[in-house]
């Protein structure tokens, strides 16, 4: 994989998620508004362990990082909010794509509507309290989710990748030492210690190898420390169980070691997602409702972002369409208002991610303010 | 772990035939250094004071002693005195020194001082009051000193200014209770075991409904943890005006084992974590399915909580973990019958086995009802007539008090001696108090004063014999350790009871037959045994897991039963030495290895030979008492021998003595006794240890809990345990191979015994040291008990109507 | 698009399914007992797609595949026994391991105890009850689950294969024939249409392929059909939403070209499901308890089955191990401060035995004694207990997986159905 850093960049990211921390708890509190995208550099920062998914609702449980020790922390509830873009293997995801125990960023805000959160709602300070020996920001009250990603995709957004410094490997597992390093930071991040083992899976090119295989190969030594001189990859992590003393520690599942491996990744998963949407259609917000005669209708609505391009592609003017109410799980709604499933369009212009729709009848589900 | 200290004693009895007296001794081997030519260390032997009574040397005399017998005098490079010369010497001097000790203790001004010991306190003021008030908790009067077990001897028993102060408050407690603001009334309350849960166990109850399980909650009380059995609270607000007796039931059935030690309850004071302080102790035998009802009555000190202490000898405690334990009192541990398994909390002790039986001895309580303070007529009648009105006059007044001073004071109160109290009175009265509260000031008076918190005998001329009214409570604190009652104030006041024979002898037999007996039963062995020490170094856990506290205090009770039965029976006090019976409750019968008795409580066991039992000498209680916690200690045993069962006491130990100790891990296993001979080669030692040890060294089959063994337990060392040699030599040269053997020889010394028991008997009812001017008074009273052949009561009796109590 | 015959293989497939179907429903009342394992040909069969997981309480959702339109089914919730196996691309796995979506086999039995069922309990004939247009068969009161196997798994378990007929693709997707029919050559066959496209994973010794790889290779047609002559595979089966007129298609995620690419798959399954048993204790059951004085108590317990052989080899007699009690979602306790291993009872392995208990997959026909000095509630013939040699890593599981017994409540426990939505 070919890698290039410009280490001024993280720097300049680190300097300014600092302020950004400080600044933010004089401010009041923000809540994203509907039918508005929230900035993302108001979103509150973290990350865990996938443990517990609801899917067709669009929640689930996460296992926070915090400051104390990591296996006591309980499974953390969260949203996505509607618009809220999952990210695995570097392509938009489901929440079903991804594996239980898959340890993600996240980026949340608090409930928009506390009233109507599906998780529950928590004091506002949340992210600062010690929750006894989990310690500190594993219950944050910011737990409706605009971006949730895996490692891989999270190192490729930012420009980071991981670089291997040692590997320590006894009976076909082990630890690894690595660094996660923007790749035009100045400065060195902190290192890393992670386990991986037998069931680690390393891609290379077309293959799926084993840690066995990289061994009989001689690329890791069958027992002991080797350096790996600071080997550029992406990392799947994963949580396992550790020791009553070790706080937090994290475990390796996938390791790419070149960027054809990792494409071949996430290709597979942008199909997956591509089928998806496909199935359940595009969800959007709307925008502005024009009204014609007799319950006749002009709507225009923004579709949600963070998809595939073919997927926006597909959305051309003077194509008929279909438009359906949905909820904010993105739920459809089945057979409950039978009057607008032949809504057809009469006119589709497409201008970015907008689409107007006319609408044969309008419902009360297409409302420029959906609660 | 204890390190074995080896003792050093000698024993004056058995050297009244040495031939030479300690003067030659001195003369031989000391003067020269420390006489009129050398004057070595200050030391002039020939100038000491010679009059022991007066104890001017007594300290120089006990380093010469403490020198001889440590064998650093002479020293080395002179002469060298034979064994018997320094057996002796140091017994001469020991017995001149003990006896001027002694005489000293017994020396009586002419008017002497008895301060009632705290357990009379409380008795006085029942009888006097009808008031149940506790001196012993914690925070009331102070502990009594002992002198050989003896906590009634008046020269220790001395006033520190903190402890008037505490009088004081003792005796506004009695009076507040005798007299109480407002009457209070007896409640009674019923919990079950849902009301002594957490939330009274509605969270348990829900879940029950929810699994549909119809049988209501049981409260499971487990070895290791207290669990409410009293909460003042539940009574609504209380203070101390609602102390008194309260009458309690309740239903619980008792789960054990098969063949395993009955459940045992202890409803006490919390002391520690898992540890309460015995107000009652219960043995509960009804099965889980048939629960039996228990009733009992206690006096409480409100505000109380009482505590439930399952009591077995293998408790789950920390040691074993304590977050086990804690899984039953989480409402996930939600017990109704041992067929119901569902809703127990897997990480709790398992309790029972799949039959039901139990795995430990526990308790289920279905509920407590209690019901108090409960005061009965009999103590209602004793304040009759003790208050003035509220229109009396100061005559009436005056001649009120007069009479309650002359009970409390036990003796004809003079009306000058009344002014202080009918001045304070007074002023209260001025002050404007109702003649209810100013009265009770002068009351409050009367109860500090010291004629009621001593014994007061004497007047300020001397006088050698006790007149009516201290004979009246000499035998009235001998035999009740409480005040005279009417009948007796009423022969003292008659005089006749110094003068007549009959009427005193009708007074003793009527003492002896009535109730109040029980608190002579219950004293005077605790005192004579010294039963304070058992339990005072803890057995440890590892060595003894059979150890506990009710085990403690079963063989502590095993004592006073035996001693009860001995007394109500009347036998002989041979019994006290060896008998083929023995009182037992349940856990002593497991303990001891006895068939199990079908009821519970104290019970007359008939012993058979192989039960290696018998007497008092053989009960855990003694043997216990005389081991150190970790083994047993054969020279304390024969120093514990020489002391109760002959009177005399061994000189004590010099300083410094090596320890025994513990096996090397690389020789052979040897017994403590095996240790004991190797140090006796030294002559030093061996003067008194040959005369001490065998009296010890005979209960040799028996460890530091008093359980049989044929082998001594050895930690450390090489081989296999060592067996144990139970045999020696009377220091007069009678052999014994066993106990057994070894309590006929004491019964062939009957009289010995005989003697040295009047002799605690005296000590406990004069309140003193004996010396050697009583020996002809009690050489009287053993005569007479030998006449009425050795009978314990009649030996009480004996010393009751002796010329000796009537003396001073 | 070509339809493809249906041949006269599958029909008499059909024929045989529903004998086999009725037989059971005469003895429709067998429940497992506690301490027993329930013999396997009295477990009812059906397979369906997972459609949610609550891998903490065992349990999840299965869309089952009855006679009628598959999407109308609503989700049926199941619970695992707490011996039940999970396998997935032919080794043992744990229910976190697989994704939604993937098709499972399933023997299942009625709850053994309704009482303190964690999935609703149903009148047990609900199997032959028609629910609309998802048809009968899809919320069968067998909701306890014995096994739960993805397609290569339930290939490898009965020795079957998956040979492909004939392919048509257009534009990188399109329809596969396949037959489904014992390695050995004699038995059943079983013919099967499925959807393959782009997201279709390809496995071939250690590479991993997609379709253009295929297409590229020459190996399938970019467009059109093509003869496949009966090539030898393992599939993964997944479900997604199929146009109105079908009424039940499932789509290949993934296709095993080769024993090797196979066995590479099964090998990082097998090495998961070993670090996950090892973290989290072999699970077993106490068949007996033999007592001592005060507490003092010898453990007999049974392993469970269907793992890895050297998970059991671990049990050697005379070692030393802890014995916790557990529930039957094989959840830990802690206590307080105490952690899940600070509960647990510690011990020697007097015994290590094998008897002839097996012959039932929930059993590994292993029994094992331990002493200890302080037998727990847990310990009671029948419950559930997890065990650990002393070789295995002392490991602290996350909270969701373990009971905590001053907070957690009895539904902590005994997990109550609420969880799943009615439909």
């Amino acid at each position: 994989m070919k890698l290039n850093f410009a280490r001024w960049v993280s720097t300049l990211h680190l300097v300014l998620f600092i302020l950004v921390s400080n600044a933010r708890p004089e401010e009041q509190p923000f809540r994203p508004e509907t039918g508005k995208f929230p900035p993302l550099e108001k979103a509150h920062s973290y990350r865990g362990e996938l443990v517990f998914v609801d899917h067709a609702n669009r929640r689930g449980s996460i296992r926070i990082q915090g400051e104390g020790m990591y296996f006591r922390n309980k499974p953390h509830p969260f949203a996505m909010l509607p618009y809220g873009i999952i990210r695995y293997h570097n392509a938009p995801a489901q929440l079903r794509d991804i594996p239980l125990g898959t340890v993600l960023h996240v980026r949340a805000f608090l409930p928009p509507d506390p009233k109507l959160s599906a998780v529950p709602v928590l004091p506002i300070n949340n992210r600062n309290k010690t929750a006894g020996y989990s310690g500190k920001g594993i219950a944050p009250a910011e737990n409706h989710v605009i971006l949730l990603e895996d490692e891989a995709s999270h190192c490729l957004r930012e420009g980071k990748v991981w670089e291997l410094k040692e590997v320590n490997i006894k009976d076909g597992a082990g630890k690894i030492i690595a660094r996660r390093e923007s790749k035009n930071s100045g400065t060195k991040a902190e290192e890393e210690t992670m386990t991986f083992d037998a069931a680690t899976r390393i891609w290379r090119g077309l293959e799926k190898l084993q840690v066995a295989d990289l061994v009989h190969e001689g690329t890791w030594p069958e027992s002991g420390k080797k350096s790996l001189k600071d080997q550029a990859v992406l990392l799947g992590i994963t949580w396992r169980p550790t020791p009553d003393g070790v706080f937090t520690r994290f475990h390796v599942s996938d390791v790419w070691l070149d960027d054809v491996s990792i494409q071949r990744a996430a290709r597979n998963q942008t199909e997956t997602h591509k089928a998806f949407i496909r199935s359940r259609w595009m969800p959007a917000f709307v925008d502005a409702i024009e009204y014609g005669k007799f319950g006749t209708a002009t709507v225009t609505a923004t579709l949600f972002g963070g998809m595939d391009d073919s997927l926006y592609a597909d959305f051309k003017k003077d194509v008929s369409a279909m438009m359906n109410p949905v909820e904010n799980t993105l739920k459809h709604t089945h057979g409950a208002a039978p009057a607008i499933w032949p809504a057809e369009a009469q006119s589709l212009r497409s201008q970015g991610s907008k689409a107007m729709l006319r609408l044969a009848a309008a419902v009360s589900g297409f409302d420029s303010r959906p609660t | 772990m204890l390190r074995a200290i080896i003792l050093m004693i000698s024993l004056p009895i058995t050297l009244l035939s040495a031939n030479k007296s300690f003067e030659g001794f001195l003369n031989d081997h000391c003067i020269s250094c420390h006489g009129p030519k050398k004057e070595k260390g200050d030391l002039r032997i020939d100038k000491l004071s010679r009059d022991f009574k007066v104890g001017a040397d007594g300290h120089l005399w006990a380093e010469i002693v403490e020198r001889i017998n440590a064998g650093e005098m002479p020293p080395k490079k002179e002469p060298r005195p034979t064994e018997s010369e320094i057996a002796s010497v140091i017994g001469q001097l020991d017995t001149r020194i003990s006896e001027g000790r002694a005489a000293r203790m017994a020396a009586r001004p002419p008017v002497a001082h008895y301060r009632l010991s705290r357990k009379e306190y409380r008795n006085t003021v029942h009888d006097l009051l009808g008031v149940r008030y506790d001196p012993t908790k914690p925070g009331e009067l102070n502990a009594d000193p002992l002198w050989h077990g003896f906590e009634r001897i008046g020269s220790l028993l001395t006033l520190s200014p903190s402890h008037v102060e505490r009088y004081y408050k003792a005796a506004e407690t009695v009076l507040a209770r005798a007299f109480p603001l407002k009457p209070v009334e007896a409640k009674k309350v019923r919990m079950t075991a849902a009301d002594i849960h957490y939330n009274g166990g509605k969270q348990q109850q829900k879940y029950l409904d929810q699994f549909g399980i119809k049988r209501p909650l049981r409260a499971l009380i487990f070895p290791g943890r207290l669990q409410q059995a009293f909460r003042h609270n539940w009574f609504g607000r209380t203070g101390p005006e609602h102390s008194g007796l309260y009458r309690a039931k309740m239903q619980v059935s008792g789960i054990r084992p098969k063949g395993g030690q009955v459940a045992h309850l202890r409803i006490g004071k919390r002391t520690f974590e898992a540890a309460n302080e015995g107000l009652l102790e219960l043995d509960v035998m009804g099965p889980e399915d048939k629960p039996e009802i228990l009733k009992f009555e206690v006096f409480l000190e409100m505000p109380a909580s009482l505590d439930f202490n399952l009591i077995a000898s293998d408790i789950i405690d920390r040691r074993k973990g304590a977050h086990y334990r804690n899984a039953f009192s989480s409402t996930s541990y939600i017990f109704t019958h041992s067929s119901e398994t569902t809703l127990l909390n897997p990480i709790a002790p398992k309790m029972f086995d799949e039959e039901g039986d139990g795995i430990f001895s526990f308790v289920l309580l279905d509920w407590i009802e209690w019901e108090g303070p409960i005061v009965s007529e009999s103590e209602k009648a004793t304040r009759n007539g003790l208050l003035p009105e509220n229109n009396a006059t100061s005559t009436e007044v005056a001649q009120l008090l007069k009479n309650f001073a002359e009970r409390a004071w036990r003796r004809p109160v003079k009306i000058n001696e009344l002014q202080p109290y009918l001045r304070s009175y007074e002023e209260e009265r001025k002050l404007g108090e109702k003649v209810f509260d100013a009265y009770q000031v002068a009351l409050l008076g009367m109860l500090t004063s010291r004629n009621f918190t001593y014994l007061v005998e004497g007047d300020v001329k001397a006088r050698e014999r006790l007149n009516d009214w201290e004979l009246a409570s000499r035998l009235s604190y001998f035999l009740w350790s409480s005040m005279p009652d009417p009948s007796l104030f009423n022969t003292a006041k008659e005089s006749k009871l110094t003068s007549d024979k009959k009427a005193l002898a009708a007074h003793v037999d009527r003492m002896l037959a009535d109730s109040k007996i029980e608190r002579f039963i219950e004293d005077f062995p605790r005192q004579w045994l010294q039963l304070h020490k058992l339990g005072m170094f803890p057995p440890d856990l590892k060595l003894y897991p059979d150890y506990e506290v009710w085990l403690e205090a079963s063989m502590r009770e095993e004592v006073v039963q035996y001693f009860d039965e001995v007394f109500r029976q009347n036998l002989a006090i041979d019994s006290f030495l060896q008998s083929d019976w023995t009182m037992a409750n349940p856990r002593l019968c497991d303990f001891y290895g006895f068939p199990e008795p079908n009821k519970g409580g104290f019970q007359r066991v008939a012993l058979r030979p192989e039960d290696n039992r018998g007497g008092l000498l053989t009960t855990g209680a003694i043997l216990g008492l005389t081991s150190d916690g970790t083994r047993h200690r054969p020279v304390h045993r024969g120093v514990w021998v020489s002391e109760t069962i002959f009177g005399k006491t061994p000189p004590p130990p010099p300083a410094n003595v090596d320890p025994i100790e513990p096996n090397p891990p690389d020789s052979p296993k040897a017994t403590i006794r095996q240790k004991l001979e190797a140090h006796a080669h030294n002559p030093n030692c061996a003067a008194c240890h040959k005369n001490i040890d065998p009296l010890g060294l005979a209960f040799d089959q028996f460890d530091a809990i008093g359980q049989w063994r044929t082998h001594e337990r050895v930690e450390k060392g090489t081989g296999s345990n060592p067996p144990v040699n139970p045999g020696g030599k009377m220091p007069d040269g009678r052999t014994f191979s066993d106990a057994s053997e070894f309590k006929n020889l004491l019964i062939e010394d009957r009289d010995r015994f005989l003697k040295a028991f009047v002799e605690h008997l005296c000590t406990y009812a004069l309140r003193r040291v004996l010396t050697i001017d009583d020996r002809e008074d009690i050489h009287s009273i053993v005569e007479e008990a030998k006449r009425t052949n050795y009978k314990l009561k009649d030996i009480v009796r004996a010393v009751a109507l002796s010329e000796f109590i009537q003396k001073r | 698009m070509k339809r493809f015959p249906i041949r006269w293989i599958a029909t008499l497939h059909l024929g045989i399914f529903s004998i086999v179907c009725k037989a059971p429903a005469e003895q429709d009342t067998f429940r497992p007992e506690a301490g027993k394992f329930p013999p396997m040909e009295k477990a009812h069969s059906y397979q369906g797609e997972l459609t949610f997981v609550d891998h903490a309480n065992r349990r999840g959702s299965i869309r089952i595949d009855g006679n009628g339109k598959f999407r109308f089914t609503d989700p049926s919730p199941f619970a695992l026994l707490p011996y039940g196996l999970v396998r997935y691309q032919g080794a043992p796995a744990d229910l976190r391991d697989i994704p939604l979506g993937t098709v499972m086999h399933v023997k299942a039995f009625l709850p053994p105890d309704p009482k303190i069922s964690a999935v609703p309990v149903l009148p047990t004939d609900t199997r032959l009850k028609k629910y609309g247009n998802a048809g009968t068969g899809v919320a069968p009161a067998e909701n306890y689950v014995y096994i739960l196997e993805d397609e290569p798994s339930h290939c490898k378990r009965l020795g079957l294969v998956w040979k492909l007929q004939e392919v048509e693709l257009k534009e990188k997707a399109g329809m596969i024939v396949a037959r489904r029919e014992p390695k050995a050559g004699i038995g059943q066959i079983h013919e099967e249409t499925f959807s393959v496209d782009a997201t279709t994973r390809f496995w071939r010794g250690r590479e991993r392929l997609c379709i253009t790889d295929l297409m590229n290779e020459k190996t399938w047609p970019k467009n059109g059909e093509k003869d496949l002559n009966d090539q030898t595979v393992f599939l993964g089966i997944t479900w997604k939403p199929t146009p109105g007129g079908v009424f039940k298609r499932f789509h290949v995620s993934d296709i095993w070209l080769d024993e090797l690419a196979m066995e590479r798959a099964a090998q990082i399954q097998n090495e998961t499901h070993k670090a996950f048993i090892r973290s989290r204790w072999m699970p077993g059951w106490v068949d007996k308890v033999e007592y001592g004085k005060f507490g003092r108590a010898k453990v007999t317990v049974t392993l469970f089955g269907g793992m890895d052989d050297s998970l059991y080899t671990d049990f050697k007699k005379g070692g030393k191990a802890m014995l916790a009690s557990s529930e039957n979602t094989l959840k830990h306790w802690a206590g307080g401060t105490a952690g899940t291993a600070q509960m647990a009872s510690r011990g020697i392995l007097i015994e290590v035995s094998k008897t002839d208990k097996r012959g039932s997959p929930g059993s590994s026909g292993i029994e094992v004694s331990l002493e200890t000095n302080l037998v727990t509630e847990g310990f009671r013939p029948g419950k559930v207990i997890r065990i650990r040699p002393e070789s295995w890593p002392l490991l602290e599981v996350p909270r969701e997986e373990y009971i905590h017994h001053t907070r957690d409540g009895i539904e902590k426990r005994f997990p109550t159905p609420d969880i799943f939505p009615k439909y």
